[in-house]
């Protein structure tokens, strides 16, 4: 990993190195977050800034952790930047942080997060590792983003809470979609999101 | 230096604990005002929205519906009728004026299973027939007991009478078909949480009735207002459903 080039850092977990639809991890937030497309999108911002902020301050004191209390010590950086994130949150954006309610808290076991800090910021100088963040908390919002913007349209004919789907549709017989708003359809939706990437990119294909 | 011994372990934690706290302290601190500010905008919306107003500019609505506010001590008399300072009183009455009507909206709060529960609850003039109310809770469970807050469950309340011939009984939980069986009182429990349909059962009752005392000095008895109540529940109903 040392060798790749910073736009690299930047591009891979937006596709081949995706956080979710390849390592699939953050399943769960993505899960829960995603009925509507506007706290996806803050979720998704907030995940970044912690990722990045996390790689950032644990690159930049990488060589001073005691390797003993490391995964302490990363928890700390990851729990106190969820915090300040959620007090940001209360302060300007109130409902949504009330309808993201506990997520925001949980951004802290985002396995992301973790599996950030312990492979590459532990071991990269801080520009890449803030890159790095950055990239993977960009991947999780593109595929929060995408999972969101599906189950909103055609779950409640919305985009942003204005409507979308014209009345005549209604009137020609077309219905919402229910089941877009429950957690199963978030499951499959990112399955078919998994599928499609991997029907194209051959590398992805395990043997 | 060497990062594995004892001694740089422990002041490394210590100075960590020190530094994260100091910036913790900081940020909320600093943020402390505007998420205050953003607390109390909730409240003024849901008591706004108790009474049946659906509000976009909540500060300046309140100040526009709410004509008057009463603070309350423990014992249910009032030692203020500062709005300010009801506002900020666990115990308050809040007067409002909707179209020439006015309406009286008193804070609930109670226990449902897991954890608090509150909300507003607004009262016709009379003092004693509901008119809308609103409830929020902290931690009952999605799909069941936080369906507490369901505008439509919430509706059923709506034109339940207090006190009948000076005698205070409030809601009551009905397994099924309270419509019918109490249409004065009864109220259809939220299928699979009973625990907290009591709760908040519990929480309307024992809230509104601290406000008898309040409602005597208002210088109406219920006897006298019942007649019209019966026919309220109907025409007001679609008020608080929008």
């Amino acid at each position: 990993m040392a060798q790749t080039n910073n736009s690299e850092l930047l591009k891979n977990p937006l596709n081949l190195q995706n956080p979710i639809t390849v390592q699939v991890l953050g399943i769960c937030s993505a899960l829960a977050v995603t009925v509507k497309l506007e706290p996806a999108i803050v979720m998704a911002i907030s995940v970044t800034v912690v990722t990045a902020l996390a790689n950032l301050i644990i690159s930049l004191i990488r060589n001073t952790i005691p390797s003993r209390i490391r995964i302490i010590v990363q928890l700390m950086v990851v729990a106190s930047l969820v915090i300040l994130v959620d007090q940001v949150l209360k302060a300007f954006m109130y409902e949504l942080d009330k309808a993201l309610s506990v997520y925001i808290g949980l951004i802290i076991t985002n396995c992301i997060v973790m599996g950030r800090l312990e492979a590459f910021a532990l071991g990269n100088k801080p520009l890449p590792a803030l890159l790095d963040g950055i990239g993977n908390g960009l991947g999780y919002g593109v595929i929060l983003v995408l999972v969101a913007l599906v189950r909103e349209l055609f779950g409640t004919g919305q985009l942003f809470g204005c409507q979308v789907i014209p009345d005549w549709c209604y009137e020609h017989g077309y219905a919402n979609c229910g089941f877009m708003l429950n957690p199963p359809m978030a499951l499959i939706l990112i399955g078919v999101v998994i599928w499609i990437q991997r029907a194209k990119f051959a590398e992805l294909q395990e043997k | 230096m060497n990062t594995q011994s004892n001694v740089y372990t422990v002041v490394y934690s210590a100075i960590m604990v020190v530094v994260v706290a100091a910036a913790l302290t900081l940020v909320s601190v600093g943020l402390k005002d505007r998420q205050v500010a953003n607390e109390e905008n909730e409240k003024r919306g849901n008591i706004l929205k108790a009474a049946g107003i659906e509000s976009t500019d909540v500060a300046a609505d309140f100040d526009k519906y709410v004509i008057g506010g009463y603070a309350l001590d423990a014992e249910g008399k009032v030692t203020s009728e500062d709005k300010a300072v009801a506002f900020k009183a666990d115990k308050a009455v809040f007067k409002i004026n909707k179209d020439g009507d006015n309406l009286f909206v008193v804070p609930l709060s109670g226990n449902g299973l897991w954890d608090k529960i509150w909300g507003f609850a607004a009262l016709k003039s009379d003092f004693n027939t509901i008119s809308g109310v609103v409830f929020d809770h902290k931690g009952e469970t999605p799909g069941l007991g936080a369906e507490m807050t369901n505008p439509t469950w919430q509706a059923q309340f709506v034109g339940k009478v207090m006190s009948e011939n000076g005698e205070f009984k409030g809601v009551k939980i009905y397994k099924s078909n309270a419509a019918t069986l109490d249409p004065k009182h009864g109220v259809d429990a939220i299928t699979g949480s009973t625990m907290t349909s009591n709760g908040v059962e519990a929480m309307v009752n024992n809230s509104i009735k601290f406000y008898e005392a309040f409602k005597n000095t208002l210088g109406q008895t219920p006897a006298i207002e019942e007649a019209p109540i019966k026919e309220s529940p109907v025409a007001d109903s679609t008020n608080v459903n929008e």
